[in-house]
């Protein structure tokens, strides 16, 4: 019996013993919960303040040759100065109505669009400014995959970091769309609806209302202004002659990807599973992909290697896992290009037909 | 039932919706059990390999903190992209696309997620970094964990035996903070774009679940998390709202349970509760919910639920518009009935729907 008696005595401690293990690890994880000292801070995640912050010396110059592009006053793009003149590169399609730019040194100026190439999605732009700093591009050869890229935004730490995901290549367009709902009508196409946050929507366009010119070309009925339309692509502008109550009205409508349009829902889980995406996100003829997380509005500016090198040009924010860069030897020829103004602006309340920019019609 | 064959915008649309959802939701519809049988393969149980060359200091640093630092990091992530694209692959089960990796070219075996390849015995098409393809077979898969394996079944016996692989890790040395690269087939497999690479950091190592900041999207399912030494720590399984929500099976799963894998065992289930779905699309009106498109194959469109009804009642429930049907339908399990009234042409209608599973 007695050994038996111990044997229960050790066995009613041993439980004991467990029994108070479990506790602490039960707290230690409820700790856990409160305070995550298990967890990385957000801070301490790639794309994390404490992380850029170790790119301060990467973007120290490179910095001075970004610019804020402001449109109607709201912030639009970044920009890269490309002339010591004055002379800035920036997204196309982020574009509308009165342009300013800030400079890292805080300085603010008005400034002219001069040239845009809807194909990149890029525009040249002017300030009444002299001896700026510009970029020094790195051309002569691409990047590696795996290879850290910084955004370069006005303030001492990059706006983004990001790695290499996908060497150069092609992304192939998708088409634009207005966002409406379409049937005939007599002498053009009725809208029957309009799609929620589209760029009809934007525009004002109403059920009701009967499209009866796009960008200049007469529309038959609904198959004409669909294929037509379908040309340009998202983030296009186009001036629309619309007829409402019997009365000719014009609106300007930006076109939008049909992708975000499928369903509120659909649109409403990718804001929630990464962020807003650009505009124009798709049709470009030689891209880079990093995995930086980029706004939207933080597109148009330079993206440089640990070197300071420009390597390209932000374009796009394009996924949840993607954002999309032109690499600089396709965005130094344009330069030049764009100041001959052999890309003119367009201003779709004066021009008309001219406008198809995107799809081919320049180099 | 006759599927129609048209595949309209609305199907495709709804493919991208489901892709994005399975994706989110990262659950496996799991649609039958059946007996397999064990492969003829002689069970080699991977070891974590001994521990490989010293990693640079900088791997424990809580943050780099200098250039120098970066630039260290960079050299590291860079010598291990190829090795890491090479062996990623793209998986294809029917209808279901994904990602995997080759962690062994005798044997032939590809490590993907469970709610890829759906059920044992199936053929799998597999699709290298450089295009060539391959066939495979699906072997066990543990869905509970949401682990799965394929085994390379291609005729061309030296083709598998040339392929590069990766070596699998060791979990319990996980931590917090360790630098990590993601690789996979975000959106599915695209032809001229290879495995796409992201980098990140372990945000939170728990027994079941690794998370990163390495972002991912649908069709990454099922595609290797790597550690600073080239070996695979994780498979892509789910993801949450913020970009820093990346869920990565450990690939301890995997070495826990590799014989029962291999052996084609089915094991293990997704627990169900707030997967309900009813597979209809429509837009809010004055007096609910209208119809703008049902999904073929299911709930809805099974009980005859058609596009421009209005959908006003659910059991017991007033539906308003298309969101509030959605979190109507959540409150329900997938396998349950539910009660529908609807207005088809001005009439009042009423239909019985058992809801699915979302996959």
């Amino acid at each position: 019996m007695n050994p038996d008696q111990k044997n229960r005595d050790k066995e009613s401690t041993s439980r004991f013993l467990v029994i108070l293990l479990i506790i602490p690890v039960f707290m230690g994880c409820f700790a856990s919960y409160g305070y995550a000292w298990d967890q990385l801070q957000p801070s301490q995640l790639k794309g994390g303040s404490q992380i850029r912050k170790a790119f301060r010396a990467v973007v120290s110059t490179p910095r001075s040759w970004t610019v804020r592009v402001r449109s109607n006053g709201k912030e639009a793009s970044l920009g890269a100065i490309v002339g010591s003149d004055g002379w800035i590169l920036t997204k196309a399609s982020q574009l509308q109505g009165k342009v300013t730019c800030e400079l890292a040194t805080a300085e603010r100026f008005e400034a002219e669009i001069i040239g845009v190439d809807g194909k990149l999605d890029l525009a040249l732009i002017k300030i009444d400014a002299q001896k700026l700093p510009t970029v020094r591009w790195r051309s002569a050869s691409d990047p590696k995959v795996g290879q850290w890229l910084a955004t370069p935004g006005l303030s001492m730490s990059p706006v983004s970091v990001g790695v290499l995901s996908v060497s150069r290549r092609t992304v192939k367009p998708a088409p634009g769309v207005l966002g409406v709902q379409i049937g005939d009508a007599e002498g053009g196409a009725l809208v029957k609806s309009v799609l929620r946050e589209s760029g009809a929507e934007q525009a004002g366009l109403k059920a009701g209302d009967v499209i009866l010119n796009v960008a200049g070309v007469e529309i038959e009925d609904a198959n004409a202004l669909s294929s037509f339309v379908r040309k340009f692509l998202p983030g296009d502008r186009v001036l629309l002659k619309v007829l409402r109550e019997k009365e000719e009205l014009t609106a300007e409508v930006i076109l939008t990807d049909p992708q975000m349009l499928i369903y509120d829902r659909l649109r409403e889980m990718q804001k929630k599973m990464g962020g807003a995406l650009s505009r124009r996100k798709t049709g470009f003829t030689e891209v880079f992909q990093h995995d930086a997380v980029l706004r939207p509005e933080d597109c148009g500016g330079v993206i440089v290697d640990l070197k300071g090198q420009a390597v390209g040009l932000n374009i796009a924010r394009a996924g949840r896992t993607k954002s999309f860069a032109i690499p600089a030897n396709h965005v130094i020829p344009m330069i030049e290009k764009l100041k001959l103004k052999k890309y003119a602006p367009y201003n779709p309340l004066k021009d008309a037909k001219e406008q198809t920019v995107s799809t081919g019609m320049s180099s | 039932m006759k599927l129609s064959h048209l595949l309209n915008r609305d199907d495709a649309a709804n493919a991208l919706l489901k892709r994005i959802l399975s994706s989110v939701l990262g659950c496996a519809l799991v649609l039958m059990v059946s007996q397999v049988t064990a492969e003829e393969v002689k069970v080699r149980k991977p070891v974590s390999p001994v521990p490989v060359a010293k990693i640079s200091e900088v791997f424990f640093k809580t943050v780099p903190d200098s250039l120098e630092d970066l630039q260290e990091i960079e050299k590291q992530v860079t010598s291990l992209t190829k090795a890491s694209i090479y062996s990623t692959v793209s998986v294809r089960v029917g209808d279901a696309q994904g990602s995997g990796v080759i962690i062994d070219h005798k044997a032939g075996y590809v490590l993907t997620a469970a709610h890829v390849i759906g059920l044992a015995q199936k053929n799998a098409t597999i699709i290298l970094h450089d295009g060539r393809t391959l066939k495979g077979k699906t072997m066990g898969l543990n869905r509970g964990m949401d682990a799965g394996l394929i085994k390379l079944v291609d005729e061309d016996k030296a083709k598998i035996s040339k392929l590069p692989v990766v070596k699998m890790g060791d979990n319990s040395k996980v931590e917090p903070g360790d630098w990590v690269i993601a690789t996979g087939h975000p959106n599915g497999y695209q032809a001229g774009r290879p495995p796409v690479v992201r980098l990140g950091r372990i945000v939170s190592q728990k027994k079941h679940l690794l998370q990163t900041d390495c972002t991912l999207i649908g069709g990454d399912s099922g595609g290797p998390l790597f550690n600073m030494s080239g070996e695979v720590i994780g498979i892509h399984s789910r993801i949450g709202p913020s970009t820093s929500w990346n869920f990565h099976i450990p690939v301890s799963a995997f070495q826990n349970d590799w014989e029962k894998l291999v052996s084609g065992e089915m094991w293990g289930a997704k627990p169900l509760g707030q997967n309900a779905v009813l597979g209809v699309n429509g837009v809010n009106t004055d007096q609910g919910c209208k119809v703008v498109g049902v999904t073929r194959g299911f709930p809805a469109q099974i009980a005859g639920i058609k596009e421009n009804d209005v959908i006003i009642q659910l059991n017991n429930q007033r539906i308003t518009g298309i969101e509030q049907l959605a979190e109507v339908v959540q409150r329900y399990k997938p396998g349950q009935s539910i009660q529908i009234k609807l207005i088809r042409d001005k009439k009042t209608m009423s239909f019985e729907v058992q809801l699915a599973a979302r996959d």
